[in-house]
């Protein structure tokens, strides 16, 4: 059961100068992590929230002994962890982390703080509301609003993306997918009416350059920082045993099957467990977004250690015991669930699944040390992949020279050449999210930034676009990427 | 080893040292400048990982060396725009293949080249990019191997400097080169010198090719 | 003779290209009614990823339309491997080079068509899952006037009609639209007769053009009738109008891939696969659980039963260890490209003894093949247009594409390049850079005395200047069917031991002609543009070479392969001159279509893919009303 009291303000407590707030982790693997740092951590994050926006310097611990590209992916790789415990952390807001149970609520999971893509895509391009969430198609009757997580599946919740195929683990269920977004991101499509595509194809929409809200700690004009667009995608494993609920955060689900033609399709109730977790974060310095990853521990094997054969005893998509298994490789068609078979595949295969980029050493060491901040819950055993940012830093805080107030963040959006910002590290894949992807091939392996700088909307060219301009030629001037986002194409 | 990188929740990131946008705000260092090769005021930062071979000091003269053959600045070479571009801010760092494949291959001339880079730095001249170049153009060895490395830098891909010798006599054989790998085609500068990039590998957006290409300078090499 | 039962299905396609995946897929659309298909593909299957394509292709050194996919083209010392020792091989553009050279188009250990000319067969394929699917994406109806040839230009012998008509496809080139994805508009693809249907919209708004396509189109806004009197079309045009060109490349998300982000690569990949290929189409089939492909399965004998009925298809299978096996259907789709089909049919047996090949007894299969000879020129626009930008061809010019010259000469279509040189001139921008840097001159800009070899800002300064400058123009003419154009089968053999294609190509006085005025174009676009012409004289071996006399001067011209390969199992109204009938469906055997454009009688100047797709659509209606 999760805790049904909902979030209340922040402790009464005189609050720290939040310009005075420095939170500090030793990573030296020797020194425990003290209660003093755990609290110092924690705390501050139960009542700050989440940070709005991000700082990371070219200087650390071992100086000189690293680059200045490994000091800043470590600021941003801590960034990435506190942003984690802060949207892992229960609902109510009171509860700190470590004291959690693996199914309470998180801040995500409560519908005050996110919502899920396809209850702002509605069908017919019906408005959203933020406080509405209907039950998904088929599940009216079971469906708990206060405690359950309702998902309605389509092609995407169970199809990795472009279609790349479904991850089946290895007591034969589908792995499931969902994304879901805060206030500011809501607001703004809502605002622009951009959960309609008949609204992103009208004539007011052929002008817009979609810029979604960037994060800030101290605006200029003395208004309160806020977090600016946050984007999460996560993924699911059904679990059946006792056991495996105590080592995932569990979240009861409601879930209607992919539907075919007007007849309701069947509703299913399982308990889910997190296994993979992106962020996507738009903050003022980097407009291009941070884009990090978790996995839960037992996921997969890295290369390395299959070949040093230090295996665990069972991972949730590999078998250690079968060497003779194909890697990395799809699923035999068809692809879609079965209505008769729930969510169990239809033939005996299960995915067997390798990391094909190992984690950094300063990764790893990172993650030794966070774990132990959050020791004794689950989410101990959750781990940062690696984080993604725009490392030409001029390029990724750029803004337009004629900024307007009510354009904010003014992002500069047409750079050329690269209008990444060349992202660091150059590839990151999640082995649940981005299965069939992993690699470093160019624009073929899995990269954040890469795939999602194609993002594109169905907004339409203006009418005039062809009409010369003052010196005689057309100005075919017309601009319809998303920011970065590929949930504007689910507009339906 | 003390205390990791602390990343402020609450403060807006700036550093003395560091060329990082704050907020709106661009840069407070000017771009390296690219033709005057000579930005020896640049620190000898990180020491570079373990793995490679080559001393930063190395690694920053040829730097210098590939600015003023191939006429792009030195710290779109080395980097993006970090103030100090040679400290290893570069998540691609094409720039430690090349030096490894050209070291590998012809050391003894490769640290020739290097040392004529150095000596091109003092007394400081009017045009050090002027001055290296002529110095390589003075013997065929350096100046085939030289044009060896511009093209590798343009065009990501190795043609061997007895191989240029010979395509130059007359009646010369097919020319023969090797892709040096996937990564270093992708980032071939000769398609940034033509306001594109490389065929195969866009980071740019859809209609981008209705509107004029940014400018050659800054934009796509540099000052 | 087969190794244990044979596979069983309702309908059984050779060949996992546009034409055997869209009828595999159509033929499954209505869940409640399941026709078991089974494909068999010669080549490799379909990977999980690209990552191994897109490798292949950065690292190519000759980035030739191959250059990504399996088989292999060259080994690891950049050496052309012997088709004899390649299971499932296929032409490369690398072999028809000029004799005694690197890839000597005569010498049968350089190419896997054995070439018995005159002229060089200049196009290529492609034999793994998926087909063509280097193709650039272009998505041209024919217009009516190419599906009545014979009927309008009577002096022209060779010519015949379509059995059917522009007005038989309209609707299934709506349905192939919109099953590929194609982006244009309308308003602007009415043109030479093409007419839509009143409400019918393509599925996604125009692709945005390049600055080098307005180019073009302002040189040619205002002309002399003098200008264009060449032309012989009706009335000589003061205006020759650049249209958009319609593409199966997304312009907006379209079943859930992205739209193109303009890496200039679509021959031969899209990274991004923002561009339809038929992998697309061949994964939808799969999953409706009633297609198998089977891959690297090559067909090598249809078996003719009682009634001359198709009673079953042998293949050989030839991942390690290789065994045969057979496929028996109802049904039997040979979708192979108009070389592998023609080719399967004569390795076959028709019951009639006299008669060469399985559905030959028009003995038409392997003859009138064409394609559209490709003739380019290219050089130096005098202001920047910012070529290699952009998909590799956003515009051309189709208004020139029927005309009662047609009587006289072949029309031509016209490519407008965004690539620059990279086509034209073997591999830019590697080729202009060396010029450059290394004092040589294969380009002819490196002109002086001394040349130039350039380091710095120098270098900067002149590749920018020339680079964004380059411009090249390409014309798809039309090619007469003759009966002596045709694939036949050599004693030379395979990695398989088959026989390879052997072919025998000329062209017609009529293309012929179709290239000079394609030339003529040339030079009036050149001096309107102010284009200064870089165009290499073409060398004296040049194996596509030929000489025209113009204007009372000799011109060597050349030609190269458009990749369109056409007309080898023609479709006719009679069965004595044609293959198939109007329904692609053989005259000789009822249970056995050949698809493609192998079926197609004429080639006109349109690229085959849509109407491909269009005749396969229609060809799979047929085909479901029988199983």
């Amino acid at each position: 059961m999760h805790d049904l009291v909902p979030a209340t303000p922040p402790n009464p407590a005189p609050p720290t100068d939040p310009s005075k707030l420095r939170l500090t982790l030793d990573l030296d693997p020797k020194k425990p992590v003290d209660a003093a740092t755990r609290d110092s951590i924690l705390n501050n994050i139960m009542e700050t929230g989440i940070p709005c926006q991000e700082t990371a310097t070219g200087n650390g611990p071992e100086g000189s002994q690293k680059t200045q590209l490994e000091h800043r992916q470590r600021g941003f790789d801590f960034y990435s962890w506190l942003t984690f415990i802060a949207l892992n952390s229960p609902a109510d807001g009171r509860t700190r982390i470590d004291k959690s149970l693996p199914n309470t609520k998180t801040k995500w999971e409560d519908r005050a703080n996110f919502k899920q893509l396809l209850d702002v895509m509605l069908l017919n391009g019906e408005e959203p509301e933020w406080d509405k969430k209907s039950p998904p198609p088929g599940c009216e009757s079971e469906f708990k609003p206060e405690s359950d997580m309702g998902i309605e599946m389509i092609n995407e919740s169970y199809d990795q993306p472009f279609k790349t195929g479904p991850l089946i683990d290895q007591q034969g269920s589908y792995a499931l997918f969902d994304i879901l977004m805060n206030k500011e991101m809501f607001d703004y499509i809502k605002q622009h009416k951009l959960y309609s595509k008949t609204e992103q194809q009208s004539e007011a929409n052929s002008r817009l350059k979609v810029d979604f809200p960037a994060g800030v700690n101290f605006p200029k004009d003395g208004t309160p920082g806020h977090p600016g667009g946050i984007i999460i995608k996560v993924s699911w494993k059904i679990l059946d045993s006792e056991a495996e609920k105590r080592r995932f955060h569990t979240v009861d689900a409601v879930i209607s099957m992919p539907r075919h033609g007007p007849e309701k399709p069947p509703c299913l109730r399982k308990t889910l467990g997190l296994v993979g977790f992106h962020v996507m974060h738009k903050t003022e310095t980097r407009l291009q977004w941070i884009w990090t990853s978790f996995e839960h521990v037992d996921n997969v094997p890295e290369q390395q250690e299959i070949k040093s054969r230090k295996l665990k005893r069972s991972y949730s998509f590999y078998n250690p015991a079968c060497t003779t298994c194909p890697v990395n490789q799809t699923p035999p068609r068809p692809w879609e669930p079965k209505q008769s078979l729930g969510l169990k595949f239809h033939s005996p295969f299960k995915s067997q699944i390798v990391r094909m980029t190992p984690l950094t050493d300063d990764t790893k060491k990172m993650n030794k040390k966070f774990q132990e901040v959050v020791r004794g819950t689950v989410w101990e055993n959750y781990m940062l992949l690696s984080t993604q940012w725009p490392s030409d830093f001029r390029c990724a805080g750029k803004q337009v020279s004629d900024r307007k107030p009510e354009l904010a963040p003014n992002t500069d959006l047409e750079k050329e050449p690269d209008m990444n910002c060349a992202p660091a590290p150059t590839f990151l894949a999640n082995s649940t999210l981005e299965t069939y992807s992993q690699g470093d091939s160019p624009l073929a392996s899995s990269s954040c930034m890469a795939c999602h700088g194609n993002a594109t909307s169905y907004q339409l060219a203006p009418r005039d676009a062809e009409t010369p301009g003052p010196d005689g030629k057309p100005n075919f001037k017309f601009f319809n990427q998303t920011d970065f986002t590929f949930m504007l194409e689910k507009a339906r | 080893m003390t205390h990791s990188p602390h990343p402020d929740t609450n403060s807006i990131p700036h550093s003395e040292k560091e060329d990082e946008a704050v907020g709106g705000g661009f840069t407070r260092r000017g771009v390296l400048a690219g033709a005057a090769a000579a930005t020896a005021a640049v620190s000898i930062g990180a020491i570079d990982t373990p793995a490679n071979a080559q001393t930063p000091e190395e690694m920053i003269v040829f730097v210098q060396l590939s600015a003023a053959l191939t006429g792009i600045a030195a710290d779109k070479l080395a980097a993006p725009n970090f103030a100090a571009a040679v400290r290893n801010s570069d998540p691609v760092d094409i720039k430690r293949d090349y030096f490894a494949w050209v070291n590998q291959r012809h050391p003894a001339l490769f640290r020739r080249l290097l040392q004529i880079a150095r000596a091109s730095q003092k007394p400081p001249s009017a045009d050090p990019a002027k001055t290296i170049i002529d110095k390589v153009n003075a013997a065929p060895d350096t100046k085939y191997l030289a044009r060896s490395i511009v093209l590798m830098w343009y065009l990501g891909a190795w043609y061997d400097p007895n191989h240029l010798q010979e395509l130059e006599r007359p009646n010369p054989p097919q020319p023969k080169f090797k892709v040096i790998s996937s990564k270093a085609y992708t980032q071939g500068w000769v398609w940034r010198v033509a306001q594109a990039h490389p065929m195969g590998f866009s980071e740019m957006q859809f209609g981008y090719w209705a509107r004029p290409p940014s400018l050659l300078r800054p934009d796509f090499i540099g000052n | 003779m087969a190794a244990g039962p044979c596979i069983e299905c309702d309908v059984a396609i050779v060949g996992a290209g546009f034409a055997g995946a869209l009828i595999a897929k159509e033929l499954n659309k209505d869940p409640k009614k399941p026709v078991e298909v089974v494909i068999l593909e010669a080549g490799a299957p379909i990977p999980p990823n690209i990552n191994d394509y897109m490798e292949r292709f950065y690292t190519a050194r000759f980035k030739v339309p191959e250059s990504p996919y399996t088989p292999e083209v060259v080994d690891a010392n950049d050496n052309l491997i012997d088709p004899s020792k390649v299971n499932a091989g296929r032409p490369t553009v690398l072999s028809l080079l000029p004799k005694g050279s690197f890839g000597d188009w005569t010498e049968p250990k350089k190419s896997y068509l054995i070439q018995k000319g005159p002229r060089p067969f200049a196009s290529t394929y492609n034999r793994v899952a998926g087909g063509t699917q280097h193709w650039l994406g272009t998505c041209l109806r024919f217009v009516p006037a190419d599906f009545r040839m014979k009927t309008k230009y009577p002096s022209v012998p060779q010519f015949v009609d379509w059995p059917i008509g522009y007005d038989d496809l309209n609707d299934w080139y709506g349905k192939a639209e919109w099953e590929l994805g194609v982006s244009a508009d309308v308003q602007e693809q009415a043109f030479l007769g093409i007419k839509f249907p009143d409400t019918y919209k393509y599925p996604m708004p125009k692709i945005p053009r390049s600055l080098v396509d307005a180019a073009v189109a302002q040189a040619l806004r205002s002309l002399s009738k003098d200008d264009a009197a060449f032309l012989e079309m009706e009335t000589s045009p003061t205006e020759i109008r650049v249209r958009n060109l319609p593409a199966a490349r997304n312009s907006q998300p379209y079943k859930g891939r992205r739209a193109c982000a303009g890496n200039t690569n679509c021959i031969p990949i899209c990274p991004i696969q923002a561009k339809y290929d038929p992998t697309i189409t061949l994964n939808e089939a799969t999953e409706t659980g009633h297609v198998r492909i089977f891959d690297r399965h090559v067909a090598n004998e249809i078996v003719v039963g009682e009634n001359g009925r198709i009673s079953q298809i042998n293949f050989i299978q030839y991942a390690p260890p290789r065994t045969n096996g057979c496929v028996k259907a109802k049904i039997y789709v040979i979708a192979a490209n108009a070389i592998e089909t023609p080719r399967l049919l004569l390795m076959s047996k028709h019951p009639d003894p006299k008669v060469n090949g399985v559905a030959n007894s028009s003995d038409m299969v392997g003859r009138n093949l064409m394609d559209h000879p490709y003739y380019v020129a290219w050089g130096l626009t005098p202001t920047p247009v910012y070529p290699y930008r952009g998909p590799l061809i956003t515009s051309g010019i189709g208004d020139l594409c029927d005309g009662p010259f047609r009587n006289k000469r072949g029309a031509f279509r016209v490519d407008i390049g965004n690539e620059g040189w990279n086509f034209v001139i073997g591999g830019d921008p590697n080729v202009t850079t060396l010029d450059f840097v290394n004092g040589m001159n294969a380009t002819t800009l490196n002109d002086g005395s001394p040349r130039k070899a350039l380091f710095g800002r120098e270098l900067v300064e002149k590749l920018g200047d020339v680079f964004t400058r380059q411009f090249r123009i390409g014309f798809l003419v039309e090619q007469t069917p003759d009966l002596e154009n045709r694939v036949t089968l050599s004693e030379i053999r395979d990695g398989l031991g088959l026989r390879r294609p052997e072919i025998s190509y000329n062209l017609s006085d009529y293309t012929r002609q179709g290239i000079v005025a394609a030339h003529r174009m040339k030079n009036l676009l050149f001096s309107k543009m102010g284009v200064k012409d870089c165009t290499k004289e073409v060398e004296k071996n040049e194996p596509s070479r030929f000489e025209e006399l113009i204007d009372d001067k000799i011109v060597a011209l050349s030609y190269g392969g458009a990749g369109h390969i056409m007309g080898t199992c023609r479709m006719g109204s009679k069965k004595d001159n044609s293959v198939v009938n109007s329904d692609q469906q053989s005259w000789d055997h009822d249970n056995l279509y050949l698809v493609g454009s192998s079926t197609f009688p004429t080639g006109a100047t349109a690229n085959p893919t849509l109407t491909i797709a269009a005749l396969a659509l229609r060809a799979a209606e047929h085909i479901a009303k029988r199983v």
